[in-house]
């Protein structure tokens, strides 16, 4: 087991390396130049050229590169280009204001899809099993950002049950409640893809563990079919489950850029969007960077649970 | 299986989740498969709905009533039923219903051209480092796991921010997203279906490697990518749309499917709800129609099901 | 039909289809909700509340020499003054260009030769960290924009504000309570300008706090001498100020002020409906009349807000004068504004901004004439058009909703012969491409902007500022506009200057160097609470006169 983990961290790193020399890479393609942003139009060749000396622009790519590089090992993300502001101050607030609406869609995702593809599979072929599949399918067919508008419309507007954006109330920021409030929306509507991908593989998975002998062995047995599902054969059908949710968090991390955009919800991925089309190359660097790190800790996680789910690791493991 | 890194999991970045190669391993061939598919109702219909979406738009300039570029604004907004414009008129008071027959000319290419792009590439990729394995295939799936974990839209953003807006460089941006997804599917696939008794066999007869790859192995592996494929068409509409909405996409005044439901989004809550809400259910529609048929498809080749 | 929509009073039109579910939206119209708005006598300003504003997007940082853009402007404006200011309390029906009024400066004086401007400051200011104001900090200020040789000399500060101090040759502090600035030649502008916030504002930052915190770090902990502090800033959230107690002039009523950040015009127009902001900027046009309907108040202006087209004059078929011609008589700028628009803009002859002393509403250049523009594309040889390309944002500050203006420019030159096609780039990239000028194989790009000064007409006319050294991104060059423009700036009196950039904006008519489209009216929208706010002739406002009900 810890030979393992070590061979997994060892990829991470190599994986987090290659993330940087691709933004790196791509960024420097992207048109707009960050100092013109900065000064504005009435700005002068040389004050542009002076302050693109002041923060390194006109050194040779592979310098800006290696020096990024440097300071990110000693925990030193560099300034922001177009906010003059530490980058460390926008990204990590901004990320976990991101985890938060994605880890709300997550709890979502589990709620509704995992039950619901375990109805599915029992009644394989049914009414039910058909209507669940034929709408998780419509709602991955979906434009969210059109989604969005019309949950705004409906919860938000007419019924006035929530707010309609943002994540605390600005005139008196309240604390957990206020947050949970502002977060049910788009937390629902970035949920909608991905429940129902995990809802369909639940589905898939079920099916092929009710069929398995020892479940016809434990059903001849009289156990409780009840039982049988949940127990037993959801036990069987977990490791792939844990694997795609664990996928569905990538998916979540970077797809919820457009409920951002439409909830006004200030995470990552809205800033990254402004980043990116203003070239403020630290804060892409650092985004993407810790997007791409909690997404392969969160998998790791994923295949560490999945090792100790299976019996047969588990009795090495322990 | 040891070293279970990120991409030996096979799974599209949003739709179809399930692990595709996994479930096909009888050697299908597309008779076969027909003849299973044409017993599943949902993708006959869907079949259907997108031969339809594309004759219309094949045939739209016999079909729309007005030209889907001029508008009266004079007469915007006005909704359904509006006499002479049966679904109304958008914000330039162009008709919506010319639109959107014009705009499958987009939508349907950007759906169904990118993932074709991206397939032959992804093939390459996949069957080299699946079959040869070793140091150079394991390089290529380190390389693709880098691309994994950069978050998709993230990565056609910067794509298209690069190559700028229109529909060329929007299907390049997604078609290159898609690749490393495609790539993993054959991987898996090939890997797979290289340890079996019949590739051992052809080895055994003197067949060159060439010969394996091209007439044992990749009819095996296409079944999977077709699956997989089909399924991707239906994101590759949301995501163009998506991209528009965010403005570097297809560029207006373009029908596109995508561009106009973001057009419509600015009035969609002031009364108005038809201009986003007619050209966003044509998405769902065509979008569900692609993934249903990629079901229909991977029922046809389950042998779990064929047997049942 | 369904009704989602109908709960604000407006009219359910048959074959208006609202978004949604048919199920969710019967389920929806069986219940109520109180409006947000409630008309009802004003009574008397009252001290006290929170004012929400809903901005059109993030701020820049918070340091008034080096942020850019007139949305920033907005909140450093309420923190910071600078030594001149403009009197905001009226309206541009009552004032169409703001008075400039004494700030940080009591008086002034100017020297018959237009070089010397020596400025009498107030006493007893202080800024928010206690510390006083005086001629020292202005000495600091100035020097931190215009002078490489000092300690905190700021190039980022320097570059955003050089069209201020661009003429400046030095800055002394006479005594504690005097500042003597001095030109390098007259500069007619000046004063004007020290009042600008759109790129770079000259407000007065206490030095003890700039000195303490650095060059960088200021922007996270302002301190001026404005009516009101800096509280807190979470990024994307919200921005929050609160009353100066120790304010010199009049003090607030409001005891505090959130700046909130809704990029999104239908999430604003929201958020204003359910009452979690108080006023919003930039509503979508077709917003405002079922807003006005819902029972908010729309307050309007006539800013310097120009909406405009510049011309490629290296475009082989753009240098013609005739094709610049053409394009200007065939957009109907009429039907943009009342149509499109919905009435939240005028339409635009003059290629000078309203609210500035040489603005003149000229209606006799380029009135609506398709046939006419058909006749000039004849006469330079287009009798069957042309093909172009139309570069535009998709949004940005002040853009108004430039993709349907330019998609409805696109139809009323395609009506003539002309077809556009449109370059749609995201605002901050397409400011850059903008300010490099445009490309060749590009005909036209389209900015909105203004100053409450005709000095203005300088920055998108003048030969010595084509991009990428300026904002003449359209390379125009007229040796005798440049002359009349120099005599202009230079020039000792406002009323000779008028006079010259009269004679200038005629030059650029003549030449049709470019298209004036719309002016903006700005609109703020307002519930029924908000009482006592102006929105004046310029892009920014001022909040001590507002009071909640």
């Amino acid at each position: 087991m810890v030979g393992y983990l070590a061979r997994r961290a060892g990829s991470m790193i190599l994986v987090l390396l290659g993330v940087s020399v691709l933004v790196f890479l791509i960024m420097q393609l992207v048109p707009g130049d960050p100092v013109r942003t900065m000064l504005g139009p009435t700005a002068t060749a040389e004050s542009i050229a002076a302050v693109r000396a002041d923060l390194g622009l006109d050194q040779p790519l592979v310098q800006q590169y290696v020096s990024y590089l440097g300071g990110l090992v000693q925990g030193d993300l560099n300034t922001s280009l177009t906010m003059a502001q530490p980058v460390a101050e926008i990204v990590f607030p901004k990320l976990g204001n991101t985890i938060i609406l994605a880890a709300g869609a997550l709890v979502i995702c589990l709620v509704i899809g995992v039950p619901l593809g375990v109805l599915a599979a029992t009644r394989q072929y049914s009414l039910f099993d058909r209507g669940a599949m034929f709408l998780s399918l419509a709602g991955a067919s979906v434009p969210v950002y059109w989604a969005a508008l019309v949950v705004i419309s409906v919860f938000a507007l007419e019924l006035g049950w929530l707010p309609t954006s943002g994540m605390y109330d600005v005139r008196e920021p309240g604390g957990l409640g206020d947050l949970l409030r502002h977060l049910v929306l788009p937390a629902a509507t970035a949920a909608v893809v991905p429940t129902a991908v995990i809802a369909r593989l639940t589905r898939s998975v079920m099916v092929e563990a009710l069929q398995q002998d020892h479940i016809r062995m434990l059903r001849a047995n009289g156990v409780p079919e009840r039982q049988i599902v949940w127990k037993h054969a959801l036990r069987n059908a977990l490791p792939p489950i844990v694997n795609i949710v664990g996928l569905q968090v990538g998916y979540l991390l970077g797809g919820v850029i457009f409920i951002e955009v439409v909830f006004s919800w200030p995470g990552l991925g809205g800033q990254l969007y402004t980043s990116i089309t203003s070239n403020d190359m630290p804060i892409i660097q650092a985004g993407v960077l810790f997007i791409a790190l909690v997404f392969v800790v969160v998998n790791l996680i994923a295949d560490i649970v999945v090792a100790l789910l299976d019996p047969r690791t588990r009795e090495a493991v322990g | 299986m040891t070293s279970t890194t990120l991409g030996q999991k096979v799974v599209s970045p949003v739709a179809a989740g399930d692990t595709v190669a996994a479930h096909i391993t009888s050697r299908s061939r597309p008779a076969l498969m027909w003849r299973a598919l044409r017993r599943d109702k949902a993708a006959v219909v869907s079949i259907g709905i997108l031969v339809f979406l594309t004759l219309v738009a094949v045939f739209a300039p016999l079909l729309a009533p007005y030209d889907p570029l001029d508008g009266d604004a004079s007469q915007r907004l006005e909704g359904i039923g509006t006499p002479g414009h049966l679904l109304g008129l958008d914000g330039q008071g162009r008709d919506i219903l010319s639109r959107l027959i014009y705009g499958g000319r987009y939508s349907l290419t950007v759906a169904v051209l990118p993932v074709l792009a991206a397939a032959p590439i992804a093939l390459l990729i996949g069957m080299f480092a699946g079959y040869f394995g070793g140091r150079a295939g394991n390089a290529v799936m380190r390389v693709l796991d880098v691309l994994f974990a950069f978050p998709v839209v993230l990565l056609a953003i910067a794509i298209a921010a690069v190559l700028g807006p229109g529909l060329a460089n929007v299907m390049l941006a997604i078609g290159i997203t898609m690749v490393p997804y495609m790539a993993r599917v054959v991987y898996t696939a090939t890997v797979q279906e290289s340890a079996k008794e019949y590739v051992e066999a052809a080895r055994a007869a003197g067949a060159t490697q060439a010969q394996i790859l091209r007439q044992q192995l990749m009819p095996n592996v296409m079944s999977p990518l077709v699956v997989y494929g089909t399924s991707l068409c239906g994101l590759m509409i949301v995501l163009a749309a998506g991209l528009s909405f965010l403005g570097v996409g297809v560029t207006p005044p373009a029908p596109d499917w995508g561009v106009m439901t973001s057009d419509g989004r600015s009035v969609l809550l002031e009364g108005y709800g038809h201009v986003a809400t007619i050209p966003g259910l044509v998405i769902l529609v065509a979008a569900l129609a692609f993934n249903l048929i990629g079901d229909g498809i991977r029922d046809a080749l389950d042998p779990h099901k064929q047997t049942s | 039909m369904l009704t989602t929509f109908d709960r604000r009073g407006r009219r359910p039109r048959a074959g208006r289809l609202s978004a949604g579910l048919l199920a969710l939206a019967l389920l929806v119209s069986a219940c109520g909700g109180a409006d947000a708005a409630d008309d009802g006598p004003a009574g008397d300003p009252q001290s006290g509340g929170t004012l929400a504003i809903g901005i059109e997007s993030d701020t820049d940082v918070l340091d008034p020499h080096r942020a850019g853009g007139w949305v920033t402007y907005r909140v450093n404006r309420q923190m910071y003054e600078a030594l001149v200011d403009e009197d905001l309390s009226k309206t541009s029906e009552e004032a169409p260009i703001p008075e400039i009024v004494p700030g940080l400066a009591e008086s002034w004086e100017v020297s018959e030769d237009g070089l010397t401007y020596t400025f009498h400051l107030r006493e007893g200011v202080t800024f928010h960290d206690g510390t006083d104001f005086d001629a020292d900090a202005v000495v600091f200020n100035v020097r931190r924009m215009s002078d490489p040789t000092f300690e905190f000399y700021d190039d980022r500060s320097a570059g955003q504000t050089v069209f201020v101090w661009q003429h400046l040759q030095s800055v002394t502090a006479v005594d504690p309570l005097t500042v003597e600035m001095t030109m390098k030649q007259p500069f007619s502008a000046f004063l004007r300008l020290l009042t600008q916030g759109g790129g770079g504002s000259t407000g007065i930052i206490s030095p003890t706090a700039l000195a303490e915190y650095g060059n960088d770090e200021i922007a996270d902990h302002p301190t001026g001498t404005g009516p009101f502090r800096f509280v807190d800033r979470v990024r994307g959230q919200r921005i929050t100020l609160e009353r100066n107690e120790d304010y010199w002039g009049e003090k607030p009523y409001l005891d505090s002020v959130v700046f909130r950040p809704l990029p999104d015009p239908s999430t604003r127009v929201s958020a204003l409906r359910a009452g979690e902001v108080d006023m919003i900027a930039v509503p979508s046009p077709d917003s405002v009349s079922s807003l006005e309907e819902a029972g908010f108040d729309v307050a309007t202006s006539a800013p310097p807000h120009l909406w405009y087209l510049a011309f490629n004059m290296t475009d082989p078929i753009f240098s013609d004068i005739r094709v610049r011609q053409a394009v200007n008589y065939a957009i109907n700028r009429e039907g943009m504004s009342e149509d499109l628009l919905r009435g939240t803009t005028n339409p635009a002859y003059s290629v000078l901004p309203p609210a500035n002393s040489a603005y003149e509403a000229s209606e006799e250049y380029f009135e609506y004439d398709p046939e006419r523009a058909k006749e000039l594309l004849a006469e330079a040889g287009y009798a069957d058009g042309f093909e172009t390309t139309l570069m535009t944002s998709v949004d940005g500050s002040g853009q108004i909703v430039p993709v349907p203006m330019a998609e409805y420019i696109q139809q009323d030159l395609a009506d003539v012969g002309i077809r556009v096609k449109l370059d749609t780039t995201e605002w901050i990239t397409y400011l850059t491409e903008w300010a490099e000028g445009i490309p060749a194989g590009t005909g036209m790009a389209q900015m909105s902007w203004g100053m409450t000064t005709p000095y203005w007409l300088r920055n998108v006319t003048s030969s010595t500022l084509q991009a990428p050294n300026g904002s003449n991104v359209g390379h125009y060059s007229n040796p005798a506009l440049d002359e009349v423009m120099q005599q202009a700036a230079t020039a000792l009196d406002e009323a000779t200057a008028d006079e010259l950039w009269r004679t200038a904006a005629e030059i650029v008519h003549e030449d049709a160097a470019l298209a004036p489209i719309v002016n903006d009216k700005a609109p703020y929208v307002l519930s029924g609470d908000v009482q006592g706010f102006v929105n004046p002739s310029e892009e920014w406002y001022d909040l001590t006169s507002v009071w909640l009900r």
